[in-house]
């Protein structure tokens, strides 16, 4: 089962069009500067939007096809949608709003309330605030219920449209695994945090002024990202670690020294072009550095993209000439430094 | 905001027409104003006259202010156009005299029956003796080409008919009931108006298909009448007063434009057909 | 004012920021009895002893039952079709939508005996639209209690019907989304979610209906005419009794007012929908 989106949403002054898009099972994040049509991409397939041409199909069966007349409307398309300013129903309990798809399906309350309990114990709302109503709740508490409320009704398709920017870090691991846990379902995950990308997404679709300008796996996608902020966004490397004050150690023992204190497993990400290479150890003992192979190198112009493997699987933006200086090869052994305050902690 | 305000005037809306229409007699008085042809024209022309009731030339001429019965509208008129210092102030007989006893400004009242008139002189707003300008009586006027085929005064006690009154407070409505006790008809009555003007124009719509009216009042709505020897002798007697006990010459030559034979009203008295007093 | 804890604030002046110079708050202060002065005016006249005597004459009681009546049935049809017509308002995009709007507010601006007046010739028995009621249905409106109620109904309706709009647009269509993404269909959403969110401006739109309905003078007297236990309303009663027995006009017209008074501080608390 795919999702085939072939078409194009016109707005008042723009338009996205998308040549051909498949959706398969799993997660798909969707990237892309602020007003490249991320949110609407989302809403056509969720049938918020109509298509002004072309068609979408969802599981085989056309959804919406202007030409032909016809138009599934949302209530009955089974996508479900974490809205980016959540939408939760005020005047409803919590426990309600996550109850409401099931009851829209048929469940009785009582049914339906079990399951919207064990919803919420998954997303990790205490049992206290259930009975509450959303304005009640905290930020972080309302984006769990908003996931809850989307994922209650089983849908085929889930469209989360930057779904963690609120919640508290400590939740974010566990929303993200909820999120990506379906391997049967469609997930479109509409994000800025290449954490998200990293380490839920299995493949990315990039959008740039209203098209689409890259897609594919991960990796694919980060070898051609298609735009410059794609680029940027996908050179960005994360590695997950342990925190103690301002030390987190890597996986494979290695410590680097961060700029902010966190305690327990965090991300640090950084940016492929603050990775400082060099063929001798660099002066300076407080950097973070360390000793790496040379995996790959893909020269793109001007720049060069290094690919290094351990202890550190981290991507290296480099001028062309400084790789030509260092006589960059597959094979060889180069030092790799970072300053701390070039990361970023995400707990 | 836009809503705040919104609420805001909704608001203040009702405040002015449930609380203030229950105390305010001027705008009780500006929302009964007898329904005429021209319904708009006539109430600015109304508006006007209030607001200038009060006033008082700066000059020497003087303004003198006429309040009568709605009934009198065209008399009034031919006397102010003749004498421009007249100011009308024009309404039902019963709502004169309230305004007058809560102190409005005025020179000069004309009541369409002796009722109205005694309670303006037993509460003290009428210091003048009145003198009777005319006589009104009753006719039994139907709608335009008379579609209930009404015939006589008895068939006011058909159900099948819409009939309409004038309420028994006001003097066209008291007349009336007498008219009927005395026949010993019970009417079969659909409305009983505020005033005789506006329960013409509802038979002169076709809305009403009979009625008891003044016969001024149907000679001017152009309305059928059809005979009813059981009204001869039902008749009104219009009275005039001045306000003051001893009137100013300019008030009292508006007194006299009624009441000599000859003079300006006491002839548009007789051309609207009003009777000899 | 109900503050609620949205993410919006809540509009409205910060009594601590700005002060008003103390010569416009003393000209506030004689408008406000301006306003208040009538009241004060009817307390001071109100035979209090003699109240319950007074309003137990059967010519009130009979003017308070049609009163009932009359502004009950009338609020039911001003819900009935007011909503379809906020929804319109405020969900459809109308090509001449500042026509529309002006027309659903006229009458709230018309003199009410004018409203009587054009009512009269839509649905009088000659009226445009009336002749066709008579002569298909030997339906007449004018002097019939129907009649009182359409007269009312056609002033109150624009009260509920604005009410309504401004929550409508307020709310948006945000949550409705939402619900279709939840498998909610048009109707489904409109019961379980848009009445719910507007629930206190259909409250408010309600009340202030009602409140125009009960104090309807003028388009009822024009187009229904005045008769007792058909068409006689309150505030036709009060009119009438004010020539008759003006303490039974000023005891009708304190209950008039207390029950204006009831409704209007009781929306205060809670006008605003969010």
């Amino acid at each position: 089962m795919t999702v085939e989106l072939d078409g194009s949403v016109v707005r008042p002054g723009w338009a996205l069009r998308v040549d051909r898009l498949e959706i398969d099972e799993g997660v798909t994040a969707v990237i892309g500067a602020n007003g490249t049509g991320k949110t609407t991409l989302g809403r056509a397939v969720a049938g918020l939007d109509r298509l002004a041409s072309g068609r979408l199909t969802i599981a085989g069966s056309v959804a919406d096809d202007p030409a032909a007349g016809v138009f599934v409307p949302a209530s009955r398309r089974r996508v479900g949608m974490v809205f980016q300013d959540l939408r939760l129903f005020g005047h409803l309990r919590v426990i309600d709003n996550v109850a409401f798809g099931l009851r829209r399906a048929g469940a009785d309350r009582a049914t339906a309330r079990r399951k919207a309990g064990a919803l919420l114990e998954q997303v990790g709302v205490d049992s206290a605030m259930w009975t509450r109503r959303p304005a009640a709740l905290s930020g972080g508490q309302r984006q769990r219920v908003a996931i809850a409320r989307a994922l209650a009704p089983d849908p085929q398709v889930l469209i989360v449209d930057e779904p963690l920017a609120s919640v508290d870090s400590s939740g974010r691991a566990g929303l993200r695994a909820l999120i990506g846990e379906s391997p049967a379902r469609h997930t479109l995950l509409i994000t800025h945090d290449p954490v998200d990308v990293a380490t839920v997404a299995r493949r990315v679709v990039v959008l740039d002024g209203g098209a689409v300008a890259g897609r594919g796996s991960v990796t694919e996608v980060t070898a051609r990202p298609g735009c410059e902020w794609a680029a940027t966004f996908l050179g960005a490397n994360v590695v997950s670690g342990l925190a103690e004050g301002t030390s987190v150690t890597t996986a494979t023992g290695l410590v680097l020294t961060v700029a902010t204190e966190a305690t327990g497993p965090v991300y640090v990400t950084f940016p492929a072009h603050a990775v400082t290479l060099h063929r001798d150890r660099p002066a300076g003992s407080a950097r973070n550095a360390w000793q790496a192979e040379l995996a790959r190198v893909d020269v793109d112009g001007e720049r060069a993209r290094v690919h290094l493997a351990g202890p550190l699987a981290v991507r290296a933006d480099i001028t062309r000439r400084s790789a030509d200086e260092l006589e960059l090869r597959p094979g060889v052994t180069v030092w790799a430094s970072l300053k701390a305050t070039e990361l970023t902690v995400v707990t | 905001m836009r809503d705040h305000s919104r609420a805001h005037l909704a608001d203040c809306y009702i405040r002015a027409s449930v609380a203030g229409r229950l105390t305010s007699a001027a705008i009780k008085q500006a929302i009964t104003f007898p329904l005429a042809a021209a319904l708009l024209t006539t109430a600015a022309v109304l508006a006007a006259g209030c607001s200038e009731a009060g006033s008082e030339g700066a000059g020497g001429s003087r303004e003198v202010v006429v309040m009568a019965a709605s009934s009198l509208t065209d008399v009034v008129e031919a006397v102010s156009a003749a004498d421009p210092n007249v100011t009308a102030v024009l309404s039902g007989s019963s709502t004169l005299v309230a305004q007058l006893s809560a102190g409005a400004d005025a020179d000069v009242l004309i009541t369409a029956d002796a009722a109205t008139m005694d309670r303006a002189t037993a509460d003290g707003s009428i210091r003048g003796k009145p003198a009777v300008i005319a006589t009104n009586t009753v006719v039994l006027a139907t709608a335009p080409g008379n579609p209930g085929g009404v015939a006589g005064l008895a068939d006011l006690a058909r159900r099948d008919l819409l009939v309409g009154l004038c309420a028994p407070e006001v003097p066209c409505g008291a007349l009336a009931r007498r008219a009927l006790d005395e026949a010993r008809i019970a009417a079969s009555v659909d409305t009983l108006e505020l005033n005789v003007r506006a329960l013409a124009a509802k038979i002169s719509l076709g809305e009403l298909d009979a009625g008891l009216v003044y016969g001024t009042d149907a000679a001017r709505a152009g309305l059928p009448t059809v005979n009813a020897p059981e009204l001869d002798g039902h008749a009104n007697d219009y009275y005039i007063a001045s306000v003051s006990a001893e009137p100013a010459p300019a008030v009292a030559a508006v007194i006299d434009a009624f009441t000599e034979p000859g003079s300006v009203g006491a002839e548009a008295l007789r051309v609207h057909g009003f009777g000899q007093p | 004012m109900n503050v609620s804890s949205g993410a919006r604030a809540a509009p409205g002046p910060d009594p601590g920021v700005s002060r008003p110079p103390a010569a416009l708050t003393a000209v506030g202060f004689v408008a406000l009895g301006l306003l208040a002065l009538p009241l004060v005016g009817l307390l001071q006249r109100a035979p209090w002893s003699a109240l319950p005597s007074v309003l137990g004459e059967s010519e009130v009681l009979e003017a308070l039952r049609v009163s009932l009546v009359v502004s009950l049935l009338a609020t039911a049809a001003c819900v009935v079709l007011g909503l379809p017509l906020a929804f319109v308002l405020a969900r459809r995009r109308l090509r001449f939508g500042r026509v529309v709007r002006a027309i659903v507010m006229l009458p709230m601006v018309l003199p009410p005996v004018v409203a009587g007046t054009a009512l009269l010739f839509a649905l009088g028995r000659r009226g445009l639209v009336g002749q066709w009621l008579d002569s298909w249905f030997g339906v007449s409106l004018p002097f019939t209690t129907a009649g009182a109620v359409v007269a009312a109904a056609f002033v109150a309706l624009p009260f509920f019907v604005v009410t309504v709009e401004a929550a409508l647009r307020q709310a948006g269509d945000d949550l409705d989304e939402a619900a279709a993404t939840l498998g909610a269909g048009a109707w489904s959403t409109l019961a379980h979610v848009t009445l719910p969110t507007i629930r206190p401006a259909l409250a408010a739109g309600t009340a202030l209906a009602w409140a125009r309905a009960v104090g309807e003078f003028g388009a009822t007297l024009t187009f229904a005419g005045n008769f007792p236990g058909r068409t006689r309303t309150l505030p036709l009663e009060t009119y009438l009794a004010l020539e008759r027995n003006p303490e039974a006009a000023v005891a009708i017209s304190l209950v008039l007012m207390a029950v204006a008074l009831a409704v209007l501080i009781t929306l205060r608390d809670r006008w605003m929908p969010r």
